[in-house]
């Protein structure tokens, strides 16, 4: 393909501001049938709303800072429970638009029962209250687990010192030396500490910029304040702790060229008191006999931020127009901690505009890869864009500075960046993908 | 122990003249300071009515109590409600120690109060142990302490002073601004409220803001 004359087969150049119109809310469906049943109890309907609902993190030696697996452990706390549900607080589910993965909400038929249930007096219903347990864990066929070689200590809090770069994160080599190509379908996080580790953002690497980060670095793994090379953490998938594994839907798997490294950023949350970092990486592999595309990364990135104090502001990313189809498979936010929204939207050759992806309400801590539930075609000549509303107020609790500082920032793949990852329809456009997110990357650095 | 006088628990524990003269500069503040024009609605207390909170020692294997007003003990008691489960609580567990050591160091007291549902003396005893918390751990499991104080979330501290019979509350709010709103933390508090407020009352300032709404995991309350 060339890039020289504009007949890129993936360019990317300002397009008209985007007017698109949100989708409404879809939730899950609720089982209103046994839910109508009043008052309900506990082992009746409240116990298996609240294992289906909470116990996957909020259970022994999981994510949740508390266990709920028995009905005194709910009572105590069930109002609260109530709250941060309504608040929208619980469980962490940040897109408010699509139909993804791991897609935690509480029906409000749910949230109404479990009212109920505590107006009524709590009541346990026959025999002894049952004792709820967390789901095992999804099937995962490891065919390969990387273990960081010894830990690395989280501080019991942030350290106000680094506040000038991302805080909170540690980078991690962990060397595959694979012989030949691999072909991811999931990766499985198991974190030592699951209550202070947060996210885990991927990127296989064959540059060697990791390993070097890692060997300039005493430490186990390294300090790390933004990408190692053109390639972002995140380009390879990223999972939020208890948010369950990152897997490729059948058909598709993450190519890992011979000779990789795997680079892991982890981003902590101090819970407090010192705790070990020392974390486990399995990889799932695709059945040696199944076809499947290989998913490629782009960035829908904004090259460079610069924000005074007390300002509000909207950034908008480079457009990429794609021109031959894909298959979206999946989107990885990443964005400053004074992001407070973002939206992902593409623009189809028909002019039809379509929300991708929907965040009113931004964490950073809660960021994770979304991957929809049945991949999205999107036709030749489709344009993606990403837009990101900051707020570097005093007033914006996230903003790490207080009195709000200027911030003038940018590098490589860009902070406030949205991975998206796309499989070629056509064979032949694969090649073009391949390129693509390397010169998109590249070219966010010359801004 | 932990029941002495201010002055005297500056002097036994050691202390350079710093906190000695700071203690003395408290002592002051309480004695000649009457309560800032802003301050003059605050709550009050008799101590009478505080005595009565004797709440049980969860450090001590016997199940000791301890007076947490007490007629001879210091006049400056800060009451810390605490959770050993709430992230909120947890995450401003190296502030409290922070606090406690302020508060040591003018000769007050500071205490942690568990309130929430559920909360034994071995779970809020190796909490404190892990968490290196080294003042005194209380449990409210009646939660009358923190009915009297209208506390509904941990963690919230309560910063009185007394003066003759009468304590008076000075500051009822969170340690500082880590948190605010839940789900809402900044990676560093960058104000410590209650040690200001500590502050202000030892130099004999009046305590310029004297409540703010605390962030942190509601308190199921005990059912009647």
């Amino acid at each position: 393909m060339s890039d020289r004359e504009g007949g890129a087969l993936i360019g990317f150049g300002l397009v008209a501001m985007l007017v698109i119109l949100g989708r409404p809310v879809q939730d899950a469906e609720p089982e209103a049938d046994t839910l109508t049943i009043d008052p309900p109890t506990w082992n009746g309907q409240i116990g298996a709303i609240i294992e289906t609902r909470c116990v996957t993190c909020h259970a022994p030696g999981r994510s949740g800072p508390f266990s709920l697996t028995t009905i005194e452990a709910v009572r105590n706390r069930a109002t609260f429970l109530i709250d941060v549900i309504e608040a929208g607080r619980m469980p962490p589910w940040l897109p408010k638009t699509g139909k993804f993965q791991h897609q935690r909400v509480v029906p409000d038929a749910e949230v109404s029962a479990i009212r109920r249930w505590m107006a009524g007096g709590a009541r346990i219903g026959e025999g002894p209250p049952d004792v709820l347990t967390a789901a095992v864990d999804e099937e995962f066929r490891a065919g390969l687990v990387l273990e960081m070689p010894a830990a690395y200590e989280i501080p019991e809090e942030s350290d106000p010192a680094w506040h000038s770069g991302e805080l909170d994160v540690h980078g991690v080599n962990f060397p595959i030396g694979n012989s030949e190509p691999l072909k991811i379908r999931a990766i499985r996080h198991v974190p030592a500490a699951p209550q202070s580790m947060r996210v885990a953002a991927f990127a296989f690497d064959t540059s060697g910029a990791a390993r070097y980060l890692d060997d300039r670095d005493p430490r186990v793994g390294f300090l790390m304040g933004g990408d190692a090379g053109l390639r972002p953490v995140g380009a390879d998938g990223v999972i939020l702790t208890g948010s369950g594994d990152f897997r490729l839907p059948a058909g598709f798997h993450l190519p890992v060229e011979t000779g990789s490294d795997l680079l892991v950023q982890f981003q902590y949350q101090p819970t407090g008191k010192v705790e070990r970092l020392k974390e486990r990486i399995e990889l799932e592999f695709v059945p040696e006999n199944e076809g499947s595309s290989a998913l490629r990364w782009l960035p829908l990135a904004v090259g460079r931020v610069e924000i005074d104090a007390e300002q509000v502001a909207t950034f908008t990313s480079q457009t990429v127009v794609l021109e031959g189809a894909v298959d979206l498979v999946g989107l990885s936010p990443r964005a400053l901690e004074i992001c407070t929204s973002m939206r992902v939207d593409a623009v189809l050759p028909s002019g039809d505009r379509r929300r991708l992806l929907n965040i009113p309400d931004w964490d950073h801590h809660q960021r994770e890869s979304y991957i929809p539930v049945s991949p999205i075609r999107l036709p030749a000549g489709t344009a993606l864009v990403a837009s990101f509303d900051l707020d570097n107020t005093s007033g914006n609790p996230r903003n790490p500075d207080d009195p709000a500082a200027a911030i003038r920032r940018g590098r490589r793949t860009g902070i406030l960046n949205v991975i998206i990852h796309v499989a070629a329809v056509d064979p032949a456009f694969d090649d073009d993908l391949v390129s693509a997110g390397d010169r998109i990357s590249r070219s966010l650095m010359r801004r | 122990m932990g029941i002495t006088t201010v002055l005297l628990a500056a002097l036994l524990a050691g202390t350079g003249p710093s906190a000695s003269s700071a203690a003395a500069r408290y002592e002051a503040s309480i004695a000649e300071t009457p309560p800032s024009s802003g301050e003059s609605t605050l709550p009050t207390f008799t101590q009478d009515r505080l005595a009565e909170f004797v709440l049980t020692d969860a450090k001590d294997v016997t199940g000791a109590k301890r007076i947490v007003f007490a007629a001879d003990g210091p006049d400056l008691v800060v009451v810390a409600f605490l959770s050993t489960t709430c992230p909120i609580a947890n995450a401003s567990v190296p502030e409290i120690r922070r606090l406690h050591k302020g508060v040591k160091e003018v000769g007050g007291r500071l205490v942690a109060v568990h309130p929430m549902l559920g909360t034994t003396a071995e779970s809020a005893a190796s909490h404190a142990k892990e968490r290196r918390l080294e003042m005194p751990i209380l449990l409210d499991p009646e939660q009358r302490l923190v009915r009297e104080f209208k506390g509904t979330v941990v963690p919230e501290v309560f910063i009185l002073t007394r003066s003759g019979e009468s304590w008076t509350l000075r500051y009822r709010g969170p340690l500082d601004n880590l948190y605010a709103e839940i789900g809402r933390r900044r990676r560093n508090a960058t104000q410590a409220y209650a040690r200001e407020v500590i502050s202000q009352i030892v130099s004999g300032r009046p305590v310029s803001i004297t409540r703010r709404p605390a962030v942190g995991c509601l308190i199921e309350k005990v059912a009647p």
